[in-house]
């Protein structure tokens, strides 16, 4: 009985997102607010793409009139279909926003047929 | 809206009771910062407002809004607090699988107990966080008064 000590629930928020299909990749656009580049981890493992984030509480101090922002852990796994490139998966972020780019691979971006 | 301090009164009075439930009715019900009406359907973007001994700090999670769609605007005790995400499509978005990122116009306004220095207030916007600083006016400052001894 001593295992329930040891051990610390994290709770987990999903961050919202956007997945938008383009011909030749795939758009995840995460929205982020106050997390640092550093903070943030994208790993593909097994066919799976998981984003985990952290954004710090606030280091102040003082009296909080109001308080609606918390320290938040962003969890959020994406299976990828088998038209996703996963070599080729990058990442950026600009204002509290993450995109992360998936390229498909040759095979399921559309082709055009000339027709002669 | 007016702000005032969280209250974990040490009041004992029997009254005591009714003007604490006063309070958390005010909460649900009458004060919401979020301005809903003045700009048809909107978001509330999460914001903490933070009292240290000289200054107000506001901060606002703004994932996706740039400096240029930000309006901060503080007239005598209030600060209001407008801006705007826009979608904007690609021309090569094909299929859109999932859309939960929230875009569109956003106002907030607080009334900030005691006011401050409007002339000396600073902001800045990073990581999608946007950070108001609102210094107190001198008059507003603790002070500490020395005894003197005779």
């Amino acid at each position: 009985m001593t295992t329930a000590t040891a051990q610390k629930v994290r709770q987990h928020i999903m961050p919202r997102v956007n997945i938008v299909e383009e011909p030749e990749q795939v758009r995840i656009e995460a929205e982020l607010a106050g997390v640092a580049k550093d903070n943030v981890e994208l790993e593909v493992k097994d066919g799976e793409l998981t984003l985990v984030a952290h954004r710090a509480g606030a280091n102040g101090k003082g009296v909080y009139l109001l308080r609606e922002r918390n320290p938040v852990d962003y969890r959020r796994v994406f299976t990828l279909s088998k038209a996703i490139d996963t070599s080729g998966i990058s990442a950026s972020m600009k204002d509290g926003v993450m995109t992360i780019t998936l390229p498909k691979v040759k095979a399921y971006q559309p082709r055009t047929i000339e027709v002669k | 809206m007016a702000l005032v301090r969280w209250k974990n009164s040490g009041d004992l009075s029997p009254w005591s009771a009714f003007s604490g439930l006063q309070d958390e009715l005010d909460r649900l019900v009458g004060d919401f910062t979020c301005d809903w009406n003045a700009l048809g359907r909107t978001w509330c973007p999460a914001m903490d407002l933070v009292e240290t001994d000289d200054a107000f700090v506001l901060e606002a999670d703004l994932p996706g809004v740039s400096a240029e769609a930000l309006h901060i605007e503080t007239v005598d005790n209030t600060i209001t607090i407008r801006g705007k995400r826009e979608y904007s499509r690609k021309e090569t978005d094909r299929n859109v699988h999932r859309m939960e990122n929230r875009y569109g116009e956003f106002q907030r306004t607080f009334d900030v107990p005691g006011g401050f220095d409007g002339e000396k207030v600073k902001a800045e916007l990073s990581d999608g966080v946007l950070r108001v600083t609102l210094p107190k006016r001198e008059s507003a400052k603790p002070r500490r008064i020395e005894l003197s001894v005779n």
